[in-house]
């Protein structure tokens, strides 16, 4: 099997992890078009990156810390020009009438997906990765933050997640 | 976490990956990525374009003036646009780089952007300040030490020129110089929230 060029290399880790990525972008940016912009600045600084690339982690720790720099980065910029971009945690979700028994699992994703936007980025970093599937130690690696850290974050940001989960269900 | 947060995120993140999803398919991202670095290219490029268009002008100028004057004029713009350019290109050594170890790492490279945006705005002044000095010169030598006549109304516009352009510029560089405070304030707060436990 002969060397994988950078290309090559670049296309595959981002088509294995294109559903992740989106998932991710969704829960950084509301607009469609705008998540869409998020996914490709992730491509591409994945694309920049992949040179410095030394296997010191595993590629899936490797392409969350770009997508979480680019998807700040995305909040930061937005922020600046006063959009709906997800930036604070003033966004209260409007309550779901369906009750949850009867919701379909792709009515339960996009109610956990308003819940999760609605959280404050240093809470909502920690959900995703935890709902990607990464471990406390790929979370830690990603962030740089300790393990014990991402543990209390993550323990308060499922509080809060539950909360707001609640909130959309229970209409006050 | 207690077994039943642990139950709850598991079932969470059953919910979270059942999304819908239109992967994007190879050619898409291959696309994407070389338009982009095409762009950045054409960004470097466009640098090296208006050095090397304005340099040639100014020192062929200086060259076939028979004015010491305007020859000095000359080789002081020359001087401003090389430092100006090797200066752009000094201030951005180490901060283009798309992505960060952490996101600690990746908010020292975004403090590191900020200053050295504000150290662009403060270098943007004085090269501002160099060049109306340097075309004042110029033009004051020309109005008054010119040996062939002058068209009529040829200072009126000359100064009249100097003007308007450092008025424009001065209003950028004070339009650049907001927005980079403002940008500084939107980014402390987003540091603090980050950086919250």
């Amino acid at each position: 099997m002969g060397v994988e060029s950078r290309d090559d290399r670049c296309v595959r880790l981002l088509q294995e992890h294109d559903r992740s990525l989106r998932r991710l972008a969704a829960s950084y940016e509301r607009d469609a078009a705008r998540q869409e912009d998020l996914v490709q600045d992730i491509w591409f600084a994945v694309w920049r990156a992949l040179p410095r690339f030394r296997d010191e982690c595993s590629e899936r720790t490797f392409i969350f810390r770009i997508a979480h720099n680019r998807a700040v980065s995305h909040v930061d910029h937005w922020q600046r020009r006063r959009t709906d971009a997800l930036d604070d945690d003033a966004t209260f979700l409007a309550p779901d009438p369906d009750p949850e028994d009867a919701l379909s699992q792709q009515q339960r994703h996009e109610r956990l997906r308003r819940a999760v936007q609605s959280l404050p980025i240093s809470m909502r970093q920690v959900v995703v990765l935890a709902l990607e599937g990464l471990t406390h130690a790929e979370i830690a690696a990603i962030l740089g933050i300790t393990d014990n850290n991402v543990a209390v974050r993550l323990t308060r940001a499922c509080a809060e997640l539950a909360r707001r989960l609640g909130a959309q269900k229970d209409p006050p | 976490m207690t077994t039943e947060d642990d139950l709850e995120l598991k079932q969470w993140a059953a919910d979270w990956q059942a999304a819908p999803d239109d992967p994007a398919s190879a050619d898409k991202i291959r696309q994407y990525v070389a338009r982009r670095g095409r762009l950045l290219w054409s960004f470097a490029i466009a640098d090296a374009v208006v050095g090397g268009i304005a340099l040639p002008v100014v020192l062929y100028r200086a060259f076939v003036s028979r004015s010491g004057v305007e020859r000095l004029a000359m080789l002081g713009l020359a001087l401003i646009t090389v430092v100006a350019v090797m200066f752009g290109w000094w201030n951005r050594r180490g901060v283009l780089r798309s992505s960060a170890t952490t996101m600690t790492d990746f908010v020292a490279i975004s403090a590191e952007r900020l200053r050295r945006m504000r150290m662009a705005w403060r270098a943007g002044w004085f090269v501002l300040i160099a060049q109306v000095v340097v075309f004042s010169i110029w033009i004051w030598d020309r109005v008054h030490s010119s040996t062939s006549p002058l068209a009529p109304g040829y200072d009126t516009f000359a100064w009249g020129w100097l003007a308007g352009f450092t008025l424009l510029a001065g209003f950028g560089m004070a339009k650049f110089g907001r927005w980079v405070s403002r940008d500084a304030e939107r980014f402390e707060a987003l540091k603090r929230e980050l950086e919250r436990d």
